[in-house]
Order: structure tokens, then C-alpha cells, then sequence
């Protein structure tokens, strides 16, 4: 369902050429969970917000249910985003919107009626075991509980994927465990495909049925997690499968040694 | 109280009308044509969602150029403007118009500081949603700013209430206007310190009442 065809991504800072991404192609299946890992500066990030656009593509095009996402004008885009959901690392709740509100916010913007959002905001947050904090303000949760209502959010249009960059690095093991239990269920339960960026293989091991390794702007191996054994050619992608076997062991400990 | 006082009562309910409409006149301008001046001063820099360089610069230039000259001098260089606009150059309406030249850009440099304020991932948060132009100045660069631009006016209508003080000393009116012409042309030291409490009788509740909403709109 999304599709990146020899999509790539150079920015121009201060006179030089960074090759974020470099032509890549990728597939990515319906309702599958996609981990994106590799080492800080790859261009995991980058190629996440190629998917819905966040940065526009140097080359190459990116399609999602079909849709040619590079070719849309900018009406098309903000319809098409709608079935893109995105989880953060820092949250990005709106403070000064309740819990409910923030939930109600993307309804609201693509033209729903308030009573029509209140229900909808309210059964996502009850899908996130947050329905009796509504009518908190952000300020009031802690770390875990912004980062549901974040996905509560995400998913109140009822997206076909989410993107997720790094969104459990802000957070503790514990809480990082109920936010990959909330993204499971939806992955599972709501069929929503998941696309996830994470330093972590604690996160891979848990959340995703295939992994794409980057570095310096190439995807260098993809590996399908549900082969057992799982097979991995390159150097990097041999040290995530062997830390997978090891107890949690955060990612990039294993890659600053690579 | 000193006889005075008391037959200058009228005078003084006179004074404080026109010291109101001055105010209202230049805070309304500032908030409707200085509001969206800022945002747009905003949203054209570098960065941002509508980069235009060369736009930026010049309403850039334009604020800071306004901003550079003191008052007193503002309300002389205006003049023929101000008859243009208000057909006259005493009186309230007329001093208006200065106050209210003086206050746009000065509202529009606080707006845009407070919205630059506003978490950039937010902003970003509400394109990947989907969020049209519109919608993202509205409910997200106004209401997460808001707190800061209930501060902003604050400020702003404690400088005007100073500024249409010596706005009235050309002919304005309001409560400046009094102080100077009893209080200091005729020597009624009584007349220029009642006029000065009650300036800052002013000056406190407007300041009292800012904070206030500043506090209630603030979920941070
Ligand atoms: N807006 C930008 N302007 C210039 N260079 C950028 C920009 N965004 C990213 N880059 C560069 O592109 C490269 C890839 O960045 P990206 O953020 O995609 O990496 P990442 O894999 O997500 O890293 P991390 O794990 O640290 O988040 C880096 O070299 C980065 O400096
Ligand atoms: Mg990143």
C-alpha cells in the first residue's frame, strides 16, 4: 500500500549537498509493521516524512493506496495526509487544547461536526484507555499518556497507516511498553498499517514484522522478522538479529560499536 | 476636595471619554491590522510555512522604520494624514490616528514574537494532519499563542494609555490633555495629581486585568 519508487531526498545547507536519502524503493504491505532502524543521520526520519510529504522528494515518487502522493496539488495533499496519521517523539499536543480537543482537532479540520468528532475523539481515547482523562489538558499526563492521546489523535480519521518517528524514545521502559502495547492493538485490531522509526530493538522485536536497515541515505538490507531463522547479509543487520536473540538491548549501543 | 475639583468633575468624565476613545481606536487597530501584520511578518521568515525573503524584509524594514520614531515626533509628521483621515487634527479622532500608526507595528513585533514561540513540531503536527493555511494560524498559531498575546496587548494598552497622554498635550484631549491644561498651565497642583491617580488607577487594573486572562487562557 505504500510505495517508494527511487524516491530520494538531497537538502542544500549552506552551499553543500546532504544526501539524506538516496534512491530508494521500498514496499510496504498492507497492515504490515514496518520498523525503520539504522545509526543517528541515516535518513530514517527523512524517508518517513517522504511518506506523507513533510519534505518534499528530490526525485522519485511515492505512492500510497495507489495514489501518486509526489504528484498531489496542495487540496489533494491535505486530503491524502488524512490517511496518513503521524506519532512523534516530542508528542506535539496542542497545550492549550484539552485531551478531547486535541483529539478532535484533525475531525475539526477536515469539516466534521463537533458532535460527530466528540464521538469519534472519544472512542479513540478509549481505544487508548484514556477516555476518563477527556477533559485534562496535556500538562496533567505524564510522558506515556501524552504519547496516546498522540496516537488517539492519529487515529481519529481512521487513517490507513501510521508514521511513527521514534515514539517511545522520550520515554521510560515502562511507559514506552503500554505506548507499543496501544500501537500493537491498533496494528492488529484496526488492521492499520504501522511504519516506525526507532533506535531501539527492544521496539523491532516487539511492534514489527519487517525491518529496513539504513545507512548514510540507502536502505542496506531489509529483513522479514517473522522468518525464523530471520536471515541478515550485512554487518549491521547480523548485530540487530543477534541482539533481537539478547534481552533488550537499545539499538545504539549495539551500533556505536559498528 | 477643593471647590476645584468638584466643578471639574464634568471636565474630568469629558477627559476620561476621549482618553477611551483614543484607546479603543488605536488598540482595535493594532489588533486588526497589526494582528495579522505580525503573523504574516511570521510566517514569511526564513523557515517558515510562507518563506519570502524579500517580503519579509520589507515589512520588516516598514515596522521597524515606524518604530524608530519617538512619539511626539509621529504626531507632528502625521499631520497632514491625520487630516486626511479624520478631517481635523484636534480632538480625539484625530489623535487617534497617530496613536493608531504607532501601535500596528508595535503590536505586529509582539505578535510575531509570540507566535515564534509556538513548538515548531506542532506546527508540524497540524500539516501532517492536514491542517489548511487558515486553519493552522487560526487553531493552532493564535490558540497556543494566546496566553502570550493576551500579554502582549497588556503591554500594549499600558504604553497607549502613556502615549494618548502626550497625544493630548497636541490637542487630543482625555485625561493627558487635563492634567496639562489645568495642572500645569494654571498651576492647580490638586487637578494634575488627581489626573495622574487616576492614571495609574488605570494603568494597574488594565495590567491586573491582562494577567488575569493571560493566567486563564495558559494550560502549559
Ligand atoms: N532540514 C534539513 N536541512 C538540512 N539537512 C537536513 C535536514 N534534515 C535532515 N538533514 C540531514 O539529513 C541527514 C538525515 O537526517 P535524518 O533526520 O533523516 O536522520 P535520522 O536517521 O532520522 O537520524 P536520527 O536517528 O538522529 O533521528 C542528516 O545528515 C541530517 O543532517
Ligand atoms: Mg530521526
Amino acid at each position: 500500500m505504500i510505495a517508494l519508487q527511487d524516491v530520494s531526498k538531497t537538502f542544500r545547507a549552506s552551499g553543500r549537498d546532504i544526501v539524506a536519502v538516496a534512491p530508494t524503493t521500498l514496499d510496504i504491505g498492507n497492515g504490515q509493521s514496518f520498523g525503520l532502524i539504522g545509526s543517528s543521520g541515516a535518513g530514517k526520519s527523512t524517508l518517513l516524512r517522504l511518506i506523507n510529504r513533510l519534505e518534499e522528494p528530490t526525485g522519485g515518487r511515492v505512492l500510497v493506496d495507489g495514489v501518486d502522493i509526489t504528484a498531489l496539488g496542495p487540496k489533494d495533499l491535505r486530503h491524502a495526509r488524512r490517511l496518513l496519521g503521524m506519532v512523534f517523539q516530542s508528542f506535539n499536543l496542542l497545550a492549550n487544547r484539552t485531551v478531547l480537543e486535541n483529539v478532535t482537532f484533525p475531525l475539526e479540520i477536515a469539516g466534521q461536526s463537533r458532535t460527530a468528532a466528540r464521538r469519534r475523539a472519544l472512542e479513540c481515547l478509549d481505544h487508548v484507555h484514556l477516555a476518563d482523562r477527556a477533559d485534562d489538558y496535556p500538562a496533567q499526563l505524564s510522558g506515556g499518556q501524552k504519547q496516546r492521546v498522540a496516537i488517539a489523535r492519529a487515529i481519529a480519521p481512521k487513517p490507513s497507516a501510521l508514521l511513527c518517528d521514534e515514539p517511545t524514545s522520550a520515554l521510560d521502559p515502562q511507559t514506552t511498553e503500554s505506548v507499543l502495547d496501544t500501537l500493537l492493538r491498533i496494528n492488529r485490531d484496526l488492521g492499520v498499517t504501522l511504519v516506525t522509526v526507532t533506535h531501539s530493538m527492544d521496539v523491532v522485536r516487539k511492534l514489527c514484522d519487517a525491518v529496513a536497515v539504513m545507512e548514510n541515505g540507502h536502505v542496506i538490507e531489509r529483513i522479514d522478522l517473522r522468518d525464523r531463522p530471520a536471515v541478515a547479509t550485512s554487518n549491521l543487520a547480523r548485530r540487530l538479529l543477534e541482539s533481537a536473540a539478547a534481552p533488550a538491548a537499545p539499538l545504539f549501543r549495539e551500533l556505536a560499536h559498528v | 476636595m477643593s471647590e476645584d475639583l468638584i466643578s471639574l468633575l464634568p471636565e474630568l468624565w469629558t477627559a476620561l471619554g476621549e482618553t477611551g476613545v483614543m484607546l479603543a481606536i488605536a488598540l482595535s487597530a493594532a489588533v486588526v491590522l497589526g494582528g495579522p501584520l505580525g503573523i504574516v511578518l511570521f510566517l514569511t521568515g526564513r523557515g517558515q510555512l510562507w518563506e519570502r525573503p524579500r517580503l519579509h524584509f520589507v515589512l520588516n524594514a516598514a515596522v521597524n522604520l515606524v518604530r524608530s520614531f519617538p512619539f511626539v515626533i509621529l504626531l507632528v509628521v502625521l499631520v497632514p494624514l491625520t487630516r486626511i483621515v479624520a478631517g481635523t487634527t484636534i480632538g480625539p479622532l484625530a489623535a487617534a490616528v497617530p496613536l493608531s500608526a504607532a501601535a500596528i507595528p508595535y503590536f505586529a513585533r509582539l505578535v510575531e514574537q509570540s507566535v515564534r514561540d509556538v513548538s515548531p513540531g506542532v506546527i508540524e503536527a497540524a500539516q501532517a494532519m492536514g491542517a489548511t493555511p487558515l486553519q493552522l494560524i487560526v487553531k493552532v498559531l493564535i490558540t497556543e499563542a494566546a496566553p502570550t498575546l493576551a500579554s502582549s496587548l497588556t503591554v500594549l494598552a499600558v504604553s497607549f494609555i502613556s502615549y494618548s497622554a502626550a497625544a493630548g498635550i497636541v490637542g487630543g484631549g482625555g485625561i493627558g490633555d487635563l492634567a496639562i491644561r489645568f495642572g500645569y498651565y494654571r498651576f492647580q497642583t490638586d487637578v494634575m495629581l488627581i489626573t495622574v491617580a487616576i492614571l495609574i488607577v488605570i494603568v494597574q487594573s488594565v495590567q491586573a486585568a491582562g494577567n488575569l486572562l493571560s493566567r486563564r487562557l495558559d494550560h502549559r
